[in-house]
């Protein structure tokens, strides 16, 4: 579809940003406001009523067995955590959620790591498993399968935080210090 | 456009996209879920958009005033936009991605006759006003998965079929078509066919072009046996163009490959393998040739210690090439296979893998749970370089990783030097005088990071090589230079991140040394949403990933990014 001229560029630039302006604008199918809603929750529990339930994938597992999205959601709170060998701040970011995992597993908390390892470094995975001592299951999507779905701009890291019902509550782009102890309080909250 | 018109317009644009990120700050950074006659949906957003005004038109193209003299100081102001749109009902999906490339203020002839445009103009700057990118629907099940439309693809470790995005290098290649995984107990088979499906802007340099659509089919088939091992036997073939042909001629050249993987991801408790070799047969300009390629890997864990080794043997392997103009540089890297080649990740490989063997050996040892020591070399050997010259590769180097403050602070230091040495015939190979050798490049690297009271943070990550020879010099001058980033930052998480650079050159070439300073300032709107405001400058170059490489300009000027992820 091409549209010529001036206005064109104008509506080349407006057209998405409406489509955006007019979906933010758009309550959430299940909003915390409005009159007579209760207050004093905390800022992080409102944050996290409303969401959409994640699409369902199957991906091998570094010990190469097939491991589903389906086989977690519904029953545990699941944190899908996208990262890469060749990602720094994934490096620093990993080892507080191998103890996030480690602490909260036996309260219905996994972390499902997917590895955006392409061809030339997917052979790099298991030492850097090994490495960092990751002990929660670490996916491989060497296709982009995955990636393409829930992290379209390919961001590393990029985790997505679903609750016990499937929904996606939380997106998070990027690693910086201290993003850890927001993940913790969230990830808490939706395990009370 | 109009040149009075365009600083207005972009002013216009970027008031319209402040506007967009005010009213969406509030929202909570998760999908739009909504209801139709009782069916829950889901609608996922993700829009970036880039606005630039770029004070370097000179990188790019040479402007001359009537007389022949050269403009100094053009310019031109640029926008793109990508609107990432998923809706989801059950097991469906449907996705769809929109792109806009919009200039002003740029040459007159830009994007002008194919046949009569200099090149430095030739599909350079075409108003791309909304097209659509990317399509598809997918059915995801447990046991079968079938997608029409767009989708990415990749046999084994990429030696016959490889077709994913490599953003660092604009690349994002989609098999546009069909594409059946059917997964029952130990048997999994994947059924593809399509036409190739290119990103068609590069945005770096405003260049653009048309879908090669090269015609690709292939499959593969994977047997888990005793638990253990995965069997995998793969084959895809395609047509393109040959070189002159017009994109309406019917393709005369084409390429078959077919290969078979063996992975063995718990040998033992302590050793994981995995195998693959690949058969090629390239129908080329009427001539057909053959090549195959051998690639292996093996990792193995004791106590703190892993090792890696990778080797790679490959004989007149060729890549996959797409049927794009290959006058249009910045496309030349878009490639339908993509065979490792156990190389660092960022470094500058001349030709990795058409006829180039050696092995890789990594050593990690975690010394104490807060620190962490690296070690790796690599010796290959090229017999396909472009002057048939054989070359071999040294390329030792380490790093650590130290933590503190329970893992808040880091500092990830490494380095290394990459000697590569002329071969059987040091006449066609300009070594550095009273050496044999090609070129050395002595690297080093850093990311560093102290986490301070109040969630902020100061960080500082950057590189430096230095390089001699090249074939620069002559037979009795050696030539040096340095070149790298250097970036500190302050974040105040999860609000704000402040970063000033440094960037420089020193490379002989037609221009004098060049340093660039830049600023930026970051925004996030949401943890998923974001506004970034860059100004100052960045030197251009090689930038290689993965064996992959392409030169980008340098740029000075502004730069507005929004990313709002819904």
């Amino acid at each position: 579809m091409i549209v010529r001229r001036l206005p064109a560029a104008l509506l080349a630039l407006v057209v998405p940003l409406s489509l955006t302006l007019l979906l933010t604008a758009c309550p959430a199918s299940s909003s915390t406001g409005g009159p007579g809603a209760k207050s004093g929750a905390s800022a992080s529990g409102d944050d996290m009523k409303a969401g959409a339930q994640a699409t369902d994938f199957t991906l091998r597992d570094s010990e190469g067995r097939n491991v589903s999205l389906s086989d977690y959601l519904g029953k545990q709170v699941v944190l899908i955590d996208f990262w890469a060998t060749w990602c720094v701040p994934c490096q620093a970011a990993i080892p507080h959620l191998k103890q996030l995992y480690e602490s909260r597993k036996d309260k219905g908390f996994v972390v499902l790591g997917i590895a955006m390892d392409g061809p030339e470094t997917i052979a790099q995975v298991p030492t850097f498993v090994q490495r960092y001592q990751m002990s929660f299951p670490v996916l491989l999507d060497e296709e982009t399968k995955v990636v393409n779905v829930y992290n379209p701009k390919r961001t590393a890291p990029l985790s997505l935080l679903i609750d016990k019902a499937g929904k996606i509550v939380k997106i998070r782009s990027g690693y910086n210090a201290g993003d850890e102890k927001l993940i913790e309080s969230e990830v808490d909250a939706l395990l009370q | 456009m109009t040149r009075r018109a365009a600083p207005a317009v972009v002013a216009l644009l970027a008031a319209v996209v402040v506007a967009v990120v005010a009213l969406g700050a509030p929202r909570r950074a998760e999908a739009l879920n909504f209801r139709i006659k009782g069916q829950s949906f889901r609608l996922d957003i993700t829009e970036s958009l880039f606005s630039s005004y770029r004070g370097d038109l000179g990188s790019l193209v040479i402007e001359r005033t009537r007389d022949g003299q050269r403009v100094v100081g053009a310019h031109f102001y640029d926008l793109i936009n990508r609107l990432n749109l998923t809706l989801a009902w059950k097991k469906l999906r449907f996705f769809t991605r929109f792109d806009t490339a919009v200039y002003f203020d740029t040459p007159n002839g830009a994007c002008g006759d194919p046949t009569t445009t200099p090149v430095p103009l030739r599909s350079r700057f075409c108003q791309r006003y909304f097209w659509l990118e990317k399509i598809g629907i997918e059915y995801v099940g447990r046991e079968l998965e079938v997608t029409a439309g767009d989708f990415y693809v990749s046999f084994g470790r990429g030696l016959v079929l490889s077709l994913r995005k490599v953003d660092e290098l604009g690349i994002d290649t989609t098999l546009l078509g069909g594409k059946v995984v059917v997964r029952k107990e130990n048997v999994s088979a994947t059924f593809v066919a399509g036409v190739t499906n290119v990103q068609n802007t590069d945005d770096s340099t405003g260049r653009s072009t048309p879908d090669p659509f090269d015609v690709i089919a292939g499959s593969r088939v994977e047997l888990r046996l005793a638990d253990k091992v995965i069997l995998g036997i793969h084959e895809a073939g395609g047509v393109f163009l040959g070189p002159g042909q017009s994109r309406t001629a019917q393709r005369r050249d084409g390429m078959f490959m077919y290969g078979v993987s063996l992975d063995v991801p718990r040998a033992t408790k302590w050793l994981s393998l995995y195998a693959e070799g690949a058969g090629q047969l390239v129908q080329a300009e009427d001539a057909r040739d053959q090549g195959y390629a051998l690639y292996a890997s093996a990792t193995a864990q004791a106590g703190p210690v892993s090792i890696l080794v990778e080797a790679k043997h490959y004989s007149k392997f060729q890549r996959w090439r797409s049927s794009i103009d290959q006058s249009l540089a910045e496309f030349n890297p878009v490639a339908y296979n993509q065979p490792p080649t156990a190389e660092r990740v960022l470094t500058e490989l001349t030709s990795p893998i058409f006829d180039v063997t050696g092995p890789r050996l990594r050593l990690d040892w975690r010394a104490t749970p807060w620190m962490l020591v690296f070690a790796s070399t690599g010796y290959f050997e090229d017999r396909g370089s472009p002057d048939k010259v054989k070359r071999i590769y040294h390329d030792p180097y380490a790093g650590l990783e130290f933590r503190w403050q329970n893992g808040a602070s880091h500092f990830f230091p490494s380095g290394g030097i990459r000697f590569e040495l002329c071969g059987e015939v040091p006449s066609a190979c300009l070594p550095i005088p009273g050496t044999n050798w090609y070129q050395t490049i002595g690297h080093v690297e850093w990311d560093f990071t102290q986490a301070l009271p109040k969630r902020l943070s100061i960080e500082s990550q950057g590189f430096a090589l230095f390089r001699e020879g090249e074939g620069l010099g002559d037979a009795t001058t050696s030539v040096k230079w340095t070149e790298g980033n250097a970036y500190l930052a302050l974040k105040w998480t999860p609000y704000l991140i402040l970063v000033g650079g440094y960037e420089w050159s020193t490379r002989p070439s037609t221009k004098v040394n060049e340093h660039f300073f830049n600023g930026s300032v970051q925004w996030n709107i949401t943890t998923a949403s974001s506004l970034r405001l860059f100004a100052g400058g960045m030197r251009g170059g090689l930038r290689c990933i993965s064996g992959i490489c392409r030169d980008f300009p340098a740029f000075t000027g502004v730069r507005l990014e929004v990313v709002i992820r819904l």
